[in-house]
């Protein structure tokens, strides 16, 4: 089920909200359990199953460490085999095509097999749980007996399918005890309708955009088409993820939760050390937490540390996508996240900070075109148009049609992208909370029927993250 | 002698305990290897596309409709061909033909839903479009197929209908 559907919005939405509201404090964790594990079997059917079974092991797993916390070997075995398994599931069926095809490419053999769709949401819950069992073993948290609360940390509804992904230990205390009230509920509200809004006004408009140039042929792209089909990819994935992020965090407001934000303003980065820390920060804070200190961080050699970052690059590229391609947009970042530590930093400090800027978002765009495209030699191609090479010349009358048509568009795509919007709003509104109550209402409830309109109409907008 | 007893009696439940998480842990590893095992085997559904479209099409006459690309898949069933992993798509080639041919293979089967949806809302669309006109056309239009197998959905319309879906079917 999507957060941008009708049926989501207007039916399962307000009967949760209801149900969860109705109920003592007692069951209101299995409503929204139950709630949860609906709002999967909505899309997933087949793949409940392998949630359910995946949440009892996690959970048995759990409890095998933290009872063999006197007998640390154990314990560590036990770590080991529940991470194995985790792993496993997901490289089953995450990788098991891109595996056995790049073996039978490098092996020029022909290996037969049967892939299996990918679940949905399973990259995100498979690093939920590693992260409570590997903390379980640390000792960083308390090993959760309460199967309904440990499934509830695993499956709860707003972050279950696209993030973001949420540590135990920043959950563990809502789970057991959290308040909910209007003023919260109503700040969920708020968060929600603009990460809709994002989304469906947006990144699907912008995307449509994106689409109509990846779609000509390519004797037909001029450099200014291609740079504008990049550019509008750039803005659809922030718009669409963190637009899905904003709805999470309001849905998790509304039933009492406080998740940690997922985007601060990232186009804004003056580096790509700096955009990496705006962007899906749930995903590189776990990356960090689970591997890159572990590994040894940067309080190693010069030698370890490139090798460090190397496999989180890799990792997180891997992560996004079974395909070269993501491992090499994931390699790239690892490379330039290199040169600014130990070549860039003392250059790039002394330049102005719009050179800085244009610099982070050049090499951000590079970035998008091999993640947008299908297959490594397709981000080769697409980036050579970039560069003149194929491209039907530099400004045709098609790249300007697209410039100034969408001109208003382009306008708010690049101040949404910035706080300075959401700065002067609140500056505006400052103080005076009729007034604040008042225009929030007119601009939130605007831009909710707006959404709807436009939901009515449209028949498909899935999430750009769902994929991974 | 009482309190050795009790302690004893805690340490025996503390290790039976023990056995039954890590009893546990093993055994849902079998119930997960078994789930999958059922999942291969029923799953069908996962022919490569290649093999899926050869057969469709050459099961049947392609006559009245046209190769379309993913500019039309946008147009007419509001998808974009990106989203998914692979998309054939055959649309009709004059106005007042309805044959119409949709294979496409998912990236997940979350995206079922979704493709579905939008091959009826199109269905319905041409449905309307030659309603109380078009008696043959609203004929083939009433008994087009629309089915979601495995990694596909598949949607035919036209007088060979029978004949693509059963070549889909074997090709899987």
């Amino acid at each position: 089920m999507l957060f941008s559907s009708i049926v989501f919005l207007f039916t399962f939405l307000p009967v949760i909200l209801l149900l969860y509201y109705i109920v003592p404090r007692r069951l209101k964790n299995l409503v929204l359990l139950a709630g949860s594990l609906v709002f999967y079997a909505w899309g997933e059917p087949v793949y409940i199953f392998l949630m359910v079974i995946s949440i009892l092991f996690n959970y048995v797993c759990g409890l095998d460490i933290a009872g063999n916390k006197e007998n640390p070997e154990k314990a560590r075995r036990s770590l080991i085999y529940c991470i194995v398994v985790n792993l496993c599931i997901l490289g089953f069926f995450k990788y098991e095509g891109f595996l056995l095809e790049s073996i039978s490419t490098a092996l020029r053999i022909e290996i037969p097999y049967r892939e299996l769709p990918l679940p949905i949401g399973i990259s995100f819950y498979t690093f939920q749980t590693l992260s409570y069992i590997i903390d379980v073993y640390r000792g960083e948290v308390k090993v959760q007996k309460n199967l309904v609360h440990f499934a509830l940390y695993v499956t709860m509804f707003p972050q279950l399918i696209a993030g973001p992904i949420v540590q135990y230990t920043d959950i563990q205390r809502q789970l057991d005890a959290r308040r909910e009230s209007w003023g919260k509920f109503g700040e969920g509200v708020l968060f929600f309708i603009r990460g809709l809004s994002k989304k469906v006004l947006l990144a699907n408009t912008i995307g449509a955009v994106f689409d109509g140039i990846v779609s000509l042929e390519p004797g037909q792209v001029s450099v200014l088409s291609a740079w504008l089909g990049c550019a509008a990819y750039m803005f659809q994935i922030y718009y669409d993820f963190s637009g899905y992020s904003d709805m999470a965090v309001g849905l998790g407001k509304m039933f009492g939760f406080e998740f940690r934000r997922n985007f601060y303003y990232p186009y804004t980065a003056k580096s790509i050390t700096e955009f990496w820390r705006r962007w899906h920060i749930s995903l590189s804070t776990w990356f960090r937490d689970y591997v890159y200190i572990p590994l040894g961080g940067n309080r190693v050699a010069a030698g370890k540390h490139v090798r460090n970052i190397l496999i989180v690059w890799m990792l997180t590229g891997l992560w996004h996508g079974a395909a070269w391609n993501f491992v090499i947009w994931g390699m790239y970042y690892g490379l330039i996240l290199l040169l600014e530590k130990y070549a860039l930093s003392s250059v790039l400090s002394k330049l102005p900070a719009v050179i800085r800027h244009l610099y982070s978002l050049l090499i951000i765009m590079v970035g998008w075109v091999f993640f947008f495209s299908p297959t490594f030699g397709s981000a080769v191609d697409y980036l050579k148009l970039m560069m003149g090479a194929g491209a039907h010349g530099g400004v045709d009358d098609r790249s300007v049609y697209i410039l100034l048509t969408n001109g208003v568009m382009w306008v708010i795509l690049i101040l949404g992208s910035t706080p300075a919007v959401h700065n002067i709003y609140e500056r505006i509104i400052y103080g005076k909370k009729r007034v604040r109550v008042a225009v929030n209402c007119l601009i939130y409830g605007g831009l909710f029927l707006l959404c709807t309109a436009y939901l009515v109409t449209e028949s498909y907008n899935p999430f750009l993250y769902f994929r991974f | 002698m009482d309190g050795s007893y009790g302690g004893g009696s805690r340490f025996v439940m503390k290790k039976h305990k023990i056995n039954v998480t890590g009893f546990l842990k093993y055994g849902m590893l079998l119930v997960i290897f078994g789930y999958i095992i059922l999942l291969l085997v029923q799953a069908g559904g996962d022919a490569p596309m290649n093999t899926v479209k050869e057969q469709v099409l050459g099961a049947v006459e392609m006559k009245g409709m046209k190769a379309a690309g993913t500019q039309d898949l946008k147009k007419y069933y509001g998808l974009n061909a990106n989203d998914f992993e692979e998309v054939v798509l055959y649309l009709p080639d004059n106005v007042m033909s309805v044959n119409e041919l949709l294979i496409i293979r998912l990236r997940s089967e979350g995206q079922a839903e979704q493709a579905e949806a939008a091959a009826k809302e199109r269905l319905s669309t041409q449905k309307d479009n030659f309603e109380g006109y078009g008696v043959n056309q609203s004929k083939l239009l009433n008994s087009a197929i629309l089915e979601g197998r495995g990694r596909y959905i598949f949607l035919v319309v036209g007088e060979d209908a029978d004949k693509a879906y059963s070549a889909f079917r074997k090709s899987l």
